[in-house]
């Protein structure tokens, strides 16, 4: 059946005159920024397109950027602008701070900072905001004192010095917050920041976690390497999460078995728990039976998956294994163990050859 | 296996690994269940379907900014298995000139041949093939932007704009420009 395009196709020897514009927007949308800024320039269908995705994520990395973002969002009301039949500010969606080196960092950046933060705040479609500093950092700070985001559901905020106070105060300004973010390098005390509330926060990551209490909808913790030698007491405040459903930590203080008996002791009701633990493979016979034992605590888990090295184990060893932490936990349905997933069918584990997604969570 | 029948009354059988790049086989395969039922593919001729079934292995996964972020390789070992796969996640960039060159062989076909690649990959909801060409061409120009000259005659894109508006929406994106 031949498509309709073709023929114009043969009429006009050009792609842009029938590739459907859903198409040409798709191939654009996988573009640099270089590419999409040389692409505006092409034609005026171009740059109606190629500017949205531009505009849709604007990353800043240092100052020279900053005052020409602010310059254009200033400045853009010339004719061709008409063209978007949109407003640049309601392109944005995504705004992110990258200043991983210190190249935004300047004396006299106060004037620049309050005026990013004004702008921001009235940009109506912003969803996302992750802010990346490498020092303590005025631009930084600011944005998290003026900005008032009406819209946010994802925030991301990686310090490596302390975490400044504005910081909470953000937070509890942008109740609208379901996906956090936070890393502060072991400098900010979790209980020094008990006063967080975000009632709608469904998804945490990060290298530390705070009074639960008051983040009562989170069905999903991931536990990125976490400063402190000693996870229980992180784990014991996970613990009061009654919404928590999946737990990811990745911790090399413990190993697999420690980290399986700490959280059955603290955090029995997740169904879904991933970690990367101090990695012994293959596991001893002694460290199967703990993990065990520690099974029999859990209330629902459904999935266990505990990364490893691909070595070379034992098929038979390690089917007597999941049978016996499937023993121990009925509810279990899939287990990972050295790199090989099984899963429960018909009253049996089988192995399940791998897929491409599971090879990627590899 | 499965079966799939192109516009032209022509039988293929694929590998249900290959078919299930393609978001709407996967799909249609789900909802049938297991079945020997051919799936018919009424936009697709014989001649695009053999193209887009051809690349076995290659690159899946692209960040927004449209570089190669994975290899997954399927589980399907193909000679034209490209040399991208053997080397190390992080020379990104290199990648991108290997996948190039292999890619290069692959869709090496005229212009329309190309255009009904990329409507069949979006009919098929194959991503990655869709923006292979794209990204193939992009890959030629590591080091700095891609003249805005050299992709209108690429895509045969004719200038409307003066040079003083060129200039002025070269201006207010100066400052979106990559590292």
């Amino acid at each position: 059946m031949p498509v309709l395009a073709r023929r114009a196709a043969r009429e006009y020897k050009s792609i842009i005159r029938w590739l459907p514009n859903e198409i040409l927007a798709e191939i654009t949308s996988y573009s640099s920024n270089s590419d999409l800024v040389a692409l505006c320039t092409t034609s005026r269908l171009f740059y109606a397109m190629a500017m949205r995705v531009l505009y849709h994520t604007v990353t800043l990395w240092n100052s020279a950027q900053l005052d020409g973002f602010l310059w254009t969002m200033a400045a853009h009301d010339h004719p061709i602008a008409a063209l978007l039949t949109a407003r640049l500010p309601d392109l944005v969606r995504r705004f992110a701070i990258e200043d991983k080196h210190g190249m935004l960092w300047r004396q006299d950046i106060t004037f620049q900072a309050e005026a990013l933060a004004a702008l921001l705040s009235k940009l109506p479609h912003l969803k996302s905001v992750e802010l990346c500093a490498c020092t303590p950092d005025k631009l930084t700070d600011t944005l998290l004192e003026r900005g008032s985001f009406k819209k946010l559901s994802q925030f991301t905020y990686t310090a490596r010095w302390q975490i400044s106070s504005p910081l909470v105060s953000f937070l509890n300004r942008h109740s609208t917050i379901t996906h956090l973010t936070l890393y502060h390098h072991g400098a900010l005390q979790p209980s020094a920041a008990g006063a967080i509330h975000l009632p709608n926060l469904r998804s945490y990551r990060g290298d530390c976690f705070f009074e639960a209490t008051a983040m009562p909808s989170v069905t999903y913790v991931y536990l990125d390497r976490p400063g402190d030698l000693d996870i229980e007491p992180t784990l014991k405040q996970l613990g009061a999460l009654a919404a928590l459903r999946q737990l990811v930590i990745l911790f090399h203080g413990l190993t697999a078995a420690g980290i399986v008996d700490c959280v059955a002791r603290n955090v029995p009701q997740v169904e879904i728990l991933i970690s990367v633990g101090r990695v012994n493979t293959p596991m001893s016979p002694e460290e199967t039976l703990e993990i065990a034992a520690s099974l029999e605590k859990f209330e629902g888990l459904s999935h266990l998956h505990l990364a490893g090295e691909v070595n070379d184990r034992d098929h038979d060893e390690d089917l007597s294994t999941v049978t016996m932490w499937g023993g121990a936990c009925k509810t279990l349905s899939s287990i990972g163990l050295h790199y090989a997933f099984w899963q429960k069918s018909k009253g049996n584990w089988v192995e399940i050859p791998l897929s491409r997604d599971v090879r990627r969570y590899r | 296996m499965v079966l799939l029948v192109t516009s032209d009354n022509e039988q293929f059988q694929t590998e249900k690994d290959i078919v299930e790049r393609s978001v709407l086989i996967k799909n249609m395969l789900e909802d049938v269940g297991e079945s020997d039922q051919p799936i018919p593919l009424p936009n697709v001729s014989s001649s695009v379907l053999k193209k887009v079934t051809q690349p076995s292995t290659g690159p899946t996964e692209i960040d927004v900014r449209g570089r190669y972020l994975s290899t997954a390789s399927t589980t399907v070992e193909s000679p034209s298995r490209p040399p991208i796969l053997e080397q190390s996640q992080d020379e990104t960039r290199k990648r991108t000139t290997d996948i190039s060159e292999w890619d290069q062989k692959f869709i090496t076909v005229d212009q329309e041949m190309l255009f009904e690649i990329i409507l069949a990959a979006n009919y098929l909801d194959i991503k990655s093939l869709l923006c292979r060409r794209w990204l193939q061409d992009g890959s030629q120009h590591d080091q700095g932007a891609r003249p805005p000259e050299e992709i209108r005659k690429l895509f045969n894109i004719v200038n409307d704009f003066t040079p003083e508006e060129e200039a002025q929406i070269k201006k207010e994106n100066e400052w979106a420009e990559d590292r």
